[in-house]
């Protein structure tokens, strides 16, 4: 074996240091909240806004893929992982944003979904995919390649 | 031999006409539908744009209003009044009795339901089944 691919193997496929540990937790958890969040709430939504695939559908949509995010960053936090955890919240964030403040009228599969107000478990939701997306993005600023 | 086929168009085009005057009548044409779990109480649901129809009864009717996910209810009702209820948002909500069984109507997406408030005077809270953070009371004297 060359000291390339001693150096190679050796090489940790992910860092250790404690504060990236840290935020690959914070990401996984703010993710996993935000997934819970829409899960909890997808049964009332679905009623509420049926038409195309249903609020609740997206909703649930969305739990699936958050939760996705927030193991990819668990198992490998590699860029990737942060890159899939940062589309994942931004978008998620774009969503529960431009649906408070626009009335977005139904579109294709999407239903009319706007809903001008904030309650506990919407703005929890919203914090949380704030936060796994500025700690995403911020890991991904960081771990830029020259 | 040319007016031939040309009848069999005019016969074509009639038909056509007439099948599709057929379905658009039946989509618009108003219909009522009971929309409420209490067997002590009645409902009934008015789809978007349809006319609503004048009542003995409608002068006497109260109006609880949901726009923006919020409901506006009157000071109070009588017992036993005919309410309605219209909902200017885009999706659904539930005018829902916290108490089971008082009232529980589904306000459809830009339509007016109504029905009957309990007959027992007394202040109901409610909420929207669909939207926790809707809630309110009515109240009954």
């Amino acid at each position: 074996m060359s000291t390339t691919d001693q150096k190679r193997t050796h090489r940790p496929r992910t860092p250790r240091s404690p504060a990236k540990l840290a935020l690959r937790a914070l990401i996984a958890m703010a993710l996993l909240v935000d997934a819970m969040v829409h899960l909890d709430l997808a049964g009332g939504y679905q009623l509420a806004a049926p038409s195309g695939l249903g609020a609740g559908n997206l909703f649930r949509l969305e739990s699936v893929v958050a939760v996705g995010a927030a193991v990819f960053v668990l198992v490998r936090g590699n860029r990737s992982s942060y890159a899939a955890a940062f589309v994942v919240a931004a978008s998620a964030l774009s969503a529960v944003l431009l649906y408070r403040y626009v009335d977005v009228p139904a579109l294709g599969p999407f239903p009319a979904m706007y809903e001008p107000l904030w309650f506990p478990e919407k703005t929890l939701s919203a914090i949380a995919e704030a936060t796994a997306a500025i700690a995403a993005g911020a890991v991904l600023l960081k771990s830029r390649r020259p | 031999m040319i007016i031939k086929p040309a009848l069999t168009a005019i016969a074509a085009a009639t038909l056509i006409v007439g099948l599709s005057g057929c379905g658009s009548s039946a989509t618009t044409a108003p219909s009522t539908t009971t929309a409420v779990a209490s067997p002590s109480m009645s409902a009934t649901h008015t789809p978007p744009g349809a006319a609503t129809s004048a009542s003995p009864s409608a002068g006497r009717a109260v109006l609880i209003t949901i726009k923006d996910y919020k409901f506006t209810v009157p000071t109070s009702v009588a017992p036993g009044a005919t309410v309605m209820i219209m909902n200017l948002d885009a999706v659904n909500h539930t005018f829902t009795s916290v108490t089971a069984g008082a009232f529980n109507v589904t306000a459809v997406a830009g339509a007016t339901e109504t029905f009957t408030a309990p007959s027992k005077p007394g202040s109901y809270m409610f909420k929207c089944t669909f939207h926790a953070n809707m809630t309110g009371a009515l109240v009954v004297k």
